[in-house]
């Protein structure tokens, strides 16, 4: 009498039917049987090749996308998925109408940059010299600018950069200073009181500011060197 | 200001028996070869002066005392020059002005130009000068 009731294989019980069950009952449980076969593989129309191993999960892991049944795409595509469970490869976006891929914005606070990614959450980048918040930062300091100064123009009488009014000596060449000649020698502080060349001797090289005529007439140099 | 690297000079001249003042033409990494008076009382810093003795070493052409009296002595007529053309030239080349200075005053600007015009015959020209006094009415 014994016939158990089943919905799946795993509920058939391999001790029915007692040798003393009578046949009458043997279509019994060759319903059973189906009934439990059909409901635990409901969707095999064909031959299962699966080998024992395969079905034992015992193959290596896909290697590839395409092992998983995703048809490979084009260099450049990216993975996308329709919300279902199905996924595709696609080419990204042309254009500026579609910012899903790119960085939305940002923001810079203290030493870290955050960018904001649209769909994806943002990134910060640390490590970044601070602001410059006013001119005493900048500099040669750690890493970055911290203090500077301003370049100084010497006023000291002779040095470059300054001008001088200067006589130039006919002694070795009685031609004009034309404006923009430069000179080295022969060109003195000298108000014509004192004799002492040396000490009036100008050093470096002059650029002739003005014009200087014969006979030593004077005029505005500058100290180019 | 930044200190130019000048790595080349030629045609040193010494200036004076010391060897420390010297007409030379330098490298300039801006203005390419210009001429350069170095000299031990210059005060800029721009160059450094220094170095660019060493640089020049003894490759230059030995100080001249003759060409140094020569410069000397140039630059003194020069001086004699300027105060002829400044101070009496404007005179005696305006009949006008001249005719209003009185008999002594032309004889003491007479004298005062023939003293300058022998300057360069003085004694100990051109190292020792006695400059002439000018007149007053000049």
């Amino acid at each position: 009498m014994g016939l158990e009731t089943s919905t799946y294989v795993d509920g058939l019980n391999i001790a029915n039917p007692a040798a003393t069950d009578g046949l009458a009952q043997a279509d019994d449980h060759i319903r059973l049987i189906k009934t439990v076969l059909k409901n635990t593989f409901p969707n095999l129309d064909g031959a299962v090749t699966a080998t024992v191993a395969n079905l034992n999960n015992t193959t290596a892991i896909p290697s590839t996308i395409t092992d998983l049944g995703i048809s490979d795409g084009s260099n450049g595509m990216v993975l996308s998925t329709d919300g279902s469970g199905n996924f595709s490869f696609v080419a990204l976006p042309a254009g500026t109408t579609d910012t899903n891929y790119y960085v939305t914005g940002g923001s810079f606070s203290g030493t870290t940059l955050t960018l904001q990614r649209s769909g994806l959450s943002s990134v910060s980048i640390s490590g970044f010299p601070q602001s410059i918040t006013d001119n005493s930062q900048i500099g040669n300091g750690a890493g970055y600018i911290t203090a500077a100064s301003v370049p100084t123009q010497s006023t000291t009488t002779g040095d470059v950069g300054t001008y001088a009014f200067l006589m130039r000596s006919t002694s070795t060449a009685v031609s004009a200073a034309n404006p923009g000649s430069t000179y080295s020698s022969s060109l003195y502080y000298t108000d014509r009181s004192a004799s002492a060349v040396a000490g009036n001797v100008t050093s470096g090289t002059w650029r002739c500011m003005g014009y200087a005529a014969h006979l030593d007439r004077g005029t505005v140099w500058l100290r180019i060197a | 200001m930044t200190t130019e690297l000048i790595t080349e000079v030629r045609n040193a001249q010494s200036m004076n028996a010391e060897n420390t003042q010297f007409d030379v033409e330098i490298h300039h990494p801006q203005y390419g070869w210009i001429p350069y008076m170095l000299t031990p009382w210059d005060t800029d810093t721009t160059i450094d002066n220094a170095a660019l003795l060493e640089l020049i070493g003894s490759d230059y052409a030995p100080f001249s005392q003759s060409d140094h009296d020569a410069r000397v002595a140039a630059f003194e007529r020069d001086t004699r020059d300027v105060k002829l053309v400044l101070e009496v030239d404007p005179i005696v080349s305006n009949p006008l002005r001249w005719g209003d200075l009185s008999e002594q005053e032309q004889t003491e600007v007479s004298a005062y130009r023939t003293a300058l015009l022998d300057v360069p015959q003085q004694s100990g020209f051109p190292n020792t000068i006695s400059w002439p006094t000018k007149p007053s009415c000049l």
